[in-house]
């Protein structure tokens, strides 16, 4: 299935290949390499000018730190993906004290709905 | 968003839906040899290869209606439940396609009817779900879940009751057909909980309830239920007796803004509140209606993909909602449920969607890759078909911008069977 994105403006979803919001005309970003869900304003020239001197010090900063910088592409580790993970179930678990993980879970809307605490085993 | 939405219908026209006689006579007893077994051989004989797709989708979430005896027989029911079917599966059959469905994939079971405690195996069909490894739900509509039974439920294994409530007392009385019906259905809420289930509340909208939403919301707080499913009432069986009862498409326009509204206080409350697969779609509320989904907008039916159906004489199809008709796979008496699931067109019918299967305002909408034509139910039992769905809250704002509104209209009315359809007309007509 096509991943769709929010339009941060009209809260309609788009596709990632849309250069502006068909509903509300809202420009999206299409730099290659930006990420594929951002959503950005069109920015008036000055605004560019402080976004491209922002960029331009943050790139500065990071050529002095030894640790290499992650490209857009890059691909995330196994170990990377299960520390998200397991952050993502955390923050669900603060979210709901009372119950367990509920993240990534099936909740297929038929039936009944299903509680969370057991929702640990449904994820696809 | 509001709070307070209009009444689709005005005080005259309510009192007249609410004051109205059964269309038809009870009992509606299915005549052996009527319902499915003509569907039954439909489909057969299965393929002879089972493809890497067939593979590749498994049932994650099995809908099983265990029997169609019920102790209620609602207006709106789409299996027109009172009698049992007359060929059903004992419980011997039933407990082993429990097997059949844990060694298929299945995870989940929700156990629907009819009423499932008047099967007589229903608790040892329960203990086989959990034996199995899998989890067990059960949705009934409350009038006779006692607080014996909803002990029995527990000893069982179930590990989550729906009861459904559709309204204010008068209103959910009358879609029951019953008197008493609501303060039952609240009482076996109650009986749940005191037995140590969660409970949670299934509500289908309408004309007749869709204000009366709120009311749902403040009693789901007042019996602590965990969580809230909404789904569009759908014209198959006795609610295509009644089509004044139905939303309209254009009906939408004010729902929405309320569900969403509805499901920031159900997020306050720590309610699970999800909108069912035909509440449909990618308007401006979506994200937060499907805010429980990994992608946070809906997807297309998962009917033959991820969800499985199951009637109670062992009939199998992808949706347990989908009429009998032309949606039935294959019989677990005849064939393994691996193989029905894995060889048989219907079963495979969600798999091979082409773009070729939309039609309509579907054919050429925005959304129309990622939705493909939205509920597969609520098409069918309009148009006997997939792919076109006028009940989509982004169809209803794109008419509203072109100044038109969709109605739908019944030309012909349903046979009288489980899961039948009405024929309807779409009609395009300028806002008022």
């Amino acid at each position: 299935m096509p991943s769709m994105v929010l339009c941060p403006s009209c809260k309609r979803h788009v596709f990632p290949r849309e250069t502006s919001c068909p509903f509300c005309g809202l420009a999206i970003s299409a730099e290659p390499g930006a990420p594929p869900h951002a959503l950005t304003p069109e920015l008036s020239r000055a605004q560019r000018y402080l976004v491209g001197a922002a960029i331009a010090a943050t790139v500065a900063v990071a050529g002095c730190n030894n640790q290499p910088a992650r490209g857009p592409n890059d691909v995330q580790t196994e170990e990377e993906l299960a520390r998200e993970r397991q952050k993502a179930i955390d923050e669900s678990r603060e979210r709901h004290p009372g119950g367990g993980p509920c993240v990534d879970n099936v909740c297929p809307p038929y039936g009944c709905v299903f509680p969370d605490e057991a929702c640990d085993i449904l994820r696809v | 968003m509001e709070d307070r939405p209009n009444d689709p219908l005005d005080p005259e026209k309510r009192r007249a839906v609410m004051q109205a006689t059964r269309p038809r006579g009870l009992p509606l007893l299915p005549r052996a040899g009527q319902m499915a077994s003509e569907a039954r051989g439909k489909h057969l004989p299965l393929a002879r290869e089972v493809r890497d797709i067939d593979l590749e989708c498994r049932p994650i979430y099995a809908v099983w209606e265990l029997t169609l005896a019920c102790d209620l027989a609602c207006r709106h029911c789409g299996s027109r439940a009172g009698a049992s079917r007359p060929d059903e599966l004992t419980t011997a059959e039933a407990t082993d396609l429990v097997r059949q469905m844990a060694a298929l994939g299945v995870r989940e079971v929700a156990l629907i009817g009819g009423e499932v405690y008047l099967h007589e195996g229903w608790t040892e069909v329960v203990r086989e779900i959990r034996r199995a490894g899998m989890q067990s739900t059960l949705v009934t509509g409350g009038r006779g879940m006692t607080p014996e039974r909803a002990r029995l439920a527990k000893e069982a294994g179930v590990q989550s009751i729906a009861v459904s409530i559709d309204g204010t007392e008068p209103t959910h009385d009358r879609l029951r057909g019953l008197s008493g019906s609501y303060a039952a259905a609240v009482q076996a809420l109650r009986n749940g909980r005191e037995a140590g289930i969660p409970v949670a509340v299934n509500t289908q909208v309408n004309r007749l309830n869709l204000c009366e939403l709120p009311h749902v919301f403040d009693l789901i707080l007042d019996v602590s239920a965990h969580g809230w499913q909404v789904q569009l009432t759908v014209p198959v069986g006795r609610a295509a007796d009644e089509p004044d009862v139905l939303l309209q498409p254009y009906d939408l326009l004010e729902l929405f803004p309320l569900l969403a509204s509805l499901k920031a206080r159900a997020d306050a409350a720590r309610v699970k509140m999800l909108a069912g697969n035909n509440v449909g779609y990618y308007g401006p509320f979506e994200h937060l209606l499907r805010s429980y989904t990994t992608e946070k907008h809906a997807d297309s039916c998962s009917a033959g993909r991820s969800t499985l159906g199951i009637e109670s004489n062992g009939d199998v199809k992808g949706c347990p909602s989908l009429p009998t008709e032309s949606w039935v796979g294959g019989n677990v008496r005849q064939a393994s449920l691996r193989d029905i699931w894995e060889r048989s067109s219907a079963l495979r019918h969600m798999r091979d969607r082409t773009e070729e299967e939309r039609w309509g305002y579907c054919r050429t909408c925005y959304y129309g890759e990622v939705c493909r034509g939205g509920c597969t139910w609520m098409a069918t039992a309009l148009f006997g078909k997939p792919g076109n769905n006028p009940y989509c809250h982004h169809r209803a704002l794109e008419m509203q911008r072109l100044g038109k509104r969709e109605r739908v209209m019944r030309v012909a009315p349903a046979e009288g069977l489980p899961f039948d359809r009405a024929s309807w007309a779409l009609v395009d007509e300028d806002l008022r």
